[in-house]
């Protein structure tokens, strides 16, 4: 599977001061056909974490869901929980191993989570293990029409109604430059209170 | 008649015992003290380090107290040779995991895994258990400041205060008043 596939996806993360908010495009493809356009990238992994998923459909899968069942299982031995700095360096650690052991997978991530502790934070991963905490991230080719509206929009003080705003301008700026059809945009919002839902831009 | 019984470890008596690890239990009370106390803003280690003998060469002496990782200190009571393999562990054990998570193991996790390794050698043919019981102080961000015990069985449990090696039986009880 070549590196395009995961180039016409789109995700896109923000981080302010008491949330996260995270946005996916919902294609799912097979060579130039669409297959369908209500695909879910974003993955609640627990109580207050999102992770985004972009690549090849197989292995996206693969990882979320080893990410995911290993997360239980920490909180069925343990009785607390992994906190997002601890489930981002699991996270990356497996992909560099699945890298360095010939066995590489496809997967560019953000993960949104949030903490008592350490507030609201957004982690972008690329496919080659490299790993950043930004405050604002985005992968695919429409991340890169996003990052100058983010650069000129960003604050660390948003509410989640601009934040929300800047990415409907995100999404109106791929649907304008890009072009690839990247018709519906999921998005999903951490905060102190959990994972919700927002509408689909 | 109990030496049908305990030349190897896996092995039962008839009143269900394991001769082997009960020898290492009392190998462990002519050993050095170790004693450990919890306060609410920290946890003190003693240890007693024995056989001072004035020939030996102060460059090299015998350490009774042995950090493990940022957040964790341990000190045995024992063979010291079954110790040293033991803290070996420990180490490799925390760094493991802080390799896998990125921050450093909590307390409690450190000392379930090594038990698990002390409980194997209580089962597995052919070996003897660790002569060795562990105090381990730490700090963990999920319970604060902790205070953990283990023997040669494999068995552990949290302390406010307590005591392994000679003696132990009475220092424990003076720390209960």
């Amino acid at each position: 599977m070549s590196i395009t596939t995961s180039m016409f996806q789109c995700l896109i993360g923000i981080q302010c001061e008491d949330f996260v908010i995270l946005a996916a495009d919902q294609m799912s493809t097979q060579s130039i056909i669409i297959m369908k356009s209500d695909m879910v990238k974003l993955y609640k992994m627990s109580e207050k974490l999102v992770m985004g998923f972009n690549g090849s459909v197989g292995d996206t899968l693969q990882l979320s869901q080893f990410v995911a069942t290993n997360m239980v299982l920490y909180q069925i031995k343990n009785e607390y929980q992994l906190d997002t700095a601890a489930l981002v360096h699991f996270t990356r650690k497996t992909l560099a191993d699945g890298l360095k052991s010939g066995k590489p997978s496809l997967v560019n991530m953000l993960i949104a989570g949030y903490d008592d502790t350490a507030g609201a934070q957004l982690y972008s991963v690329d496919f080659l293990a490299a790993c950043v905490k930004c405050p604002y991230a985005a992968h695919g080719y429409g991340g890169l029409f996003c990052m100058s509206v983010l650069d000129y929009y960003y604050k660390p003080s948003l509410t989640e109604s601009e934040a929300y705003e800047i990415l409907k301008l995100c999404v109106h700026e791929i649907h304008r430059r890009l072009f690839l059809n990247l018709t519906n945009f999921h998005v999903e919002i951490v905060s102190a209170v959990g994972v919700r839902t927002l509408p689909v831009i | 008649m109990a030496r049908r019984y305990d030349t190897r470890t896996t092995i039962f008596s008839p009143e269900g015992r394991l001769y082997q690890v009960e020898y290492a239990m009392e190998a462990i009370s002519h050993a050095g003290t170790s004693l450990g106390i919890l306060a609410t803003d920290g946890i003190l280690l003693a240890a007693e380090r024995r056989n001072t003998n004035k020939l030996l060469d102060e460059v090299f002496f015998s350490e009774k107290i042995y950090k493990l990782n940022d957040d964790m200190v341990c000190s045995v009571a024992g063979i010291t040779s079954d110790a040293n393999v033991l803290t070996n562990e420990l180490r490799l054990i925390a760094q493991r995991y802080l390799i896998q998570y990125g921050e450093s193991i909590p307390c409690e996790q450190l000392v379930s895994w090594l038990c698990d390794v002390k409980q194997a050698y209580t089962q597995y043919g052919g070996k003897r258990p660790f002569g060795v019981s562990i105090l381990y102080m730490g700090w963990d961000k999920h319970y604060g400041y902790q205070l953990y015990q283990s023997d040669p069985s494999g068995n552990y449990g949290g302390w406010k205060a307590t005591c392994i090696g000679n003696n132990s039986a009475a220092a424990v009880s003076s720390l209960k008043q």
